[in-house]
């Protein structure tokens, strides 16, 4: 355990770090997540890069945007996984990938606009639709179970996810472009 | 499940990203589709953020919100997220931050603002002040996609930058130019151009006398006549008189040069005038243009009779026709299909004259009066209908421009038009109850879709619970279903609204402009199979 506990901004309390973490959990979260496709393991990471934000947190300055400095220290542990997936499964180039970590992070700034404009296009899926998204993302059941649940082929299921969600981005797309 | 359409094959991509499960040779082909491209990354990047978002709503989305399907379900077994975090804040407590600087050199990730917001596209409004008509285009080619111009494009001041091909632009005074690329020529005015590289050919009657071209070295002054000249990388130039006189004055306005008929001179780069002898071959005249227009046209009619055969006999064709075989005098619109789902809807013309379609000897019907229309039997109840057709639209007046209308509007009925006060594309349908529900594009269609051929068709999908509109390949509109209805067009019009129950007739609701394809489906045509119809059928 590393003893070392103060830093030059003597900005260290645990309750300024969990009140901040708290604050920007969802846009680390998603920026964890909009890079790694398998919900598992964005997970553990999530987990991973909040131990490590402790750990690092002396280095934070308090005043400055927290959540820019968190997904900077997520940015190097997506990289960690990223070469450690590496081995086993086909992933982006380091050139690819860091277009999009930094396009994932542009669009997490205005994370809180995109949230409720979500939460208002949601309701303007159909009752089925809905329900598909209630299975597959609250529920998180396997594509077979939530094929199933709602009587359709699996590959049917993926068509309409794909078509639900490219609905709702144009949705909060149309939203946001109001909003500025 | 096709394409080499790249927006459509990225979109399919993603989704399987998002759903994890790409496989490592659709990873190979998302890695390679994304690299250096802006827009894709930027679209990467807000599905999987919402992606991400969806995962993250609770109790927003809650059963009570939603009514639950007949089937029993099954208890999911989930572990609830946000405890393994309360363990991380409980072990982080204890920890003592290490120190270091390292956080000073992880560079700029998280902090650049992103420039422009949304990319919601701006339209292609038409040009404020329109100077010039693309009548015809022969195997053009585009420096940039977006930039392609179809003919019938109404030209204001505009820079075209055309990698290989022919143009016919005629400008409102009357000056008509054949354009050879590859060519950078900058429309400024009526009278006025910009000719930075490029051969063009122009005729300029006696009335418009005063038409100016520059180039990178001078300016090229017309006084009615007929004209070549040629632009070269470096910037020199030729220039060939056939017809009247043209006078060419450097940038220095110190060198002026008068050349009548049969003369010509080269510009070097510096604007110095050598004379030569006129070579009225070395420039694609008005007539060669017009011959050569007339092969490609040809061409380009069977290539598409060609391409076009599998669509023809597509197993989910309900009724095709195209409007080739319109029997004039006895009023009848056969529908031309081997397939023999499709066979038997012969529609029948009321009013509608026979015309010339997208090509020279592609036939086509035109609509204008109250009255004109063709009158079909689409049979069936559908769960899914998709409606294609190539129309020309002359003008679009405040009201409908019916498409294929069931008669009257009861259950199941097909309501697809326009809005010409609007521009919107627009399916409506109705349950029994008496219920309608209306699903539209706004604004798809603008004032430069006037006058050219425009592909439209539009998906209705009871599967997926999703309506689609497209303009010319591209999805313009995409909405869930407000309710659920099997969709029954029955007996319906073309290009009309035909009788109710009553026998009354709707007024306003007929078509202004030409049609010369019209196909129903009795499924869902994904959207690279409408990209595909659209970029075969279009004229180039």
């Amino acid at each position: 355990m590393p003893t070392n506990g103060t830093s030059p901004s003597g900005s260290e309390s645990p309750e300024d770090f969990v009140a901040l973490v708290l604050a920007n959990q969802v846009r680390i979260r998603n920026f964890i997540r909009s890079l790694i496709s398998n919900r598992e393991d964005a997970e553990d990471l999530f987990q991973k890069t909040s131990v490590v934000l402790w750990r690092k947190f002396s280095q934070y300055e308090p005043g400055t945007n927290f959540a820019s400095w968190a997904m900077r220290v997520a940015y190097f542990e997506v990289c960690d996984y990223r070469k450690k997936m590496a081995r086993a499964r086909v992933t982006f180039s380091q050139e690819v990938f860091d277009a999009l970590a930094e396009k994932v992070s542009e669009i997490s700034q205005d994370e809180d606009i995109r949230r409720d404009a979500l939460e208002i296009c949601i309701d303007g899926l159909s009752e089925t639709n809905r329900e598909l998204v209630r299975l597959r993302y609250i529920e998180d059941l396997p594509m077979e179970d939530v094929a199933k649940q709602i009587d359709r082929p699996s590959k049917t299921v993926y068509r309409i996810l794909k078509q639900v969600r490219s609905w709702l981005l144009n949705c909060i797309q149309h939203r946001l472009a109001r909003e500025i | 499940m096709n394409s080499d359409n790249s927006p459509e094959k990225l979109s399919r991509l993603i989704a399987a990203w998002c759903d994890d499960s790409i496989t490592d040779d659709e990873m190979r082909q998302l890695n390679w589709l994304l690299l250096g491209n802006d827009e894709g990354q930027r679209m990467f990047a807000e599905m999987t953020n919402l992606n991400s978002m969806l995962e993250q709503l609770g109790p927003e989305l809650e059963a009570s919100k939603i009514v639950p399907l007949p089937t029993p379900q099954v208890e999911p077994e989930i572990q609830p997220r946000g405890q393994n975090w309360r363990v991380v804040l409980e072990i982080a407590a204890v920890f003592v931050a290490v120190v270091s600087l390292a956080w000073a050199i992880l560079g700029q990730i998280g902090t650049k603002q992103s420039a422009n917001g949304i990319g919601i596209a701006e339209s292609n409004a038409s040009p404020s002040a329109a100077f010039a008509l693309l009548t015809h285009s022969i195997g053009a080619q585009w420096t940039h996609e977006e930039e392609e111009l179809r003919a019938g494009s109404i030209l204001g001041k505009q820079t075209i930058h055309l990698a290989a091909g022919l143009l016919h632009l005629q400008f409102y005074n009357g000056v008509k130019v054949v354009l050879e690329g590859p060519a950078d020529f900058e429309i400024l005015s009526m009278e006025e151009s910009y000719c930075r590289k490029g051969r063009f050919h122009a005729s300029v009657p006696p009335h418009a006398q005063g038409f100016i071209v520059h180039t990178p070295t001078g300016e090229l002054i017309d006084h009615g006549t007929e004209f070549g000249l040629e632009v070269r990388d470096d910037g020199s130039s030729e220039i060939h008189v056939f017809d009247g006189e043209v006078s060419f004055r450097n940038t220095d306005a110190e060198t002026i040069a008068q050349l009548t008929p049969g003369e010509a001179a080269q510009i070097d780069e510096l604007g110095r005038p050598l004379p030569l002898l006129a070579d009225p071959t070395a420039f694609a005249s008005n007539t060669d243009l017009m011959r050569w227009y007339a092969d490609d046209m040809a061409r380009q009619l069977a290539q598409w009779y060609h391409t076009n055969q599998r669509w023809r006999n597509d197993s989910r064709l309900l009724a095709y026709y195209d409007f080739d075989t319109a029997d004039y005098l006895t009023g009848i619109l056969p529908a031309e299909t081997r397939n023999p789902w499709a066979a038997g809807q012969d529609g029948v013309i009321i009013g509608a004259s026979y015309t010339e379609g997208r090509w020279p000897g592609k036939g086509a019907l035109h609509f204008s009066r109250p009255a004109d229309r063709v009158r079909v039997r689409i049979p069936g109840y559908h769960d899914a209908l998709t409606l294609t057709t190539w129309v020309k639209i002359d003008n679009l007046q405040n009201r409908r421009h019916g498409l294929l209308l069931s008669d009257g509007f009861d259950h199941g009925a097909v309501h697809w038009q326009l809005d010409g006060g609007t521009g919107d594309l627009i399916l409506e349908t109705r349950r029994e109850e008496g219920e309608t529900s209306s699903y539209i594009s706004p604004g798809a269609l603008t004032s430069k879709d006037l006058g050219e051929w425009i592909h439209l068709a539009c998906v209705y999908d009871r599967i997926t619970g999703f309506v689609a509109h497209y303009l010319n390949g591209k999805e313009v509109g995409n909405m869930p279903l407000q309710f659920d209805v099997r969709l029954r067009a029955g007996i319906a019009e073309i290009g009309n609204w035909g009788f109710d129950q009553a026998g009354k007739q709707h007024a306003d609701h007929n078509l202004i402009g030409t049609m010369d394809e019209f196909s129903v489906y009795g499924e869902v045509l994904d959207s690279g199979e409408i990209a595909e119809i659209y970029d075969e059928g279009r004229r180039r």
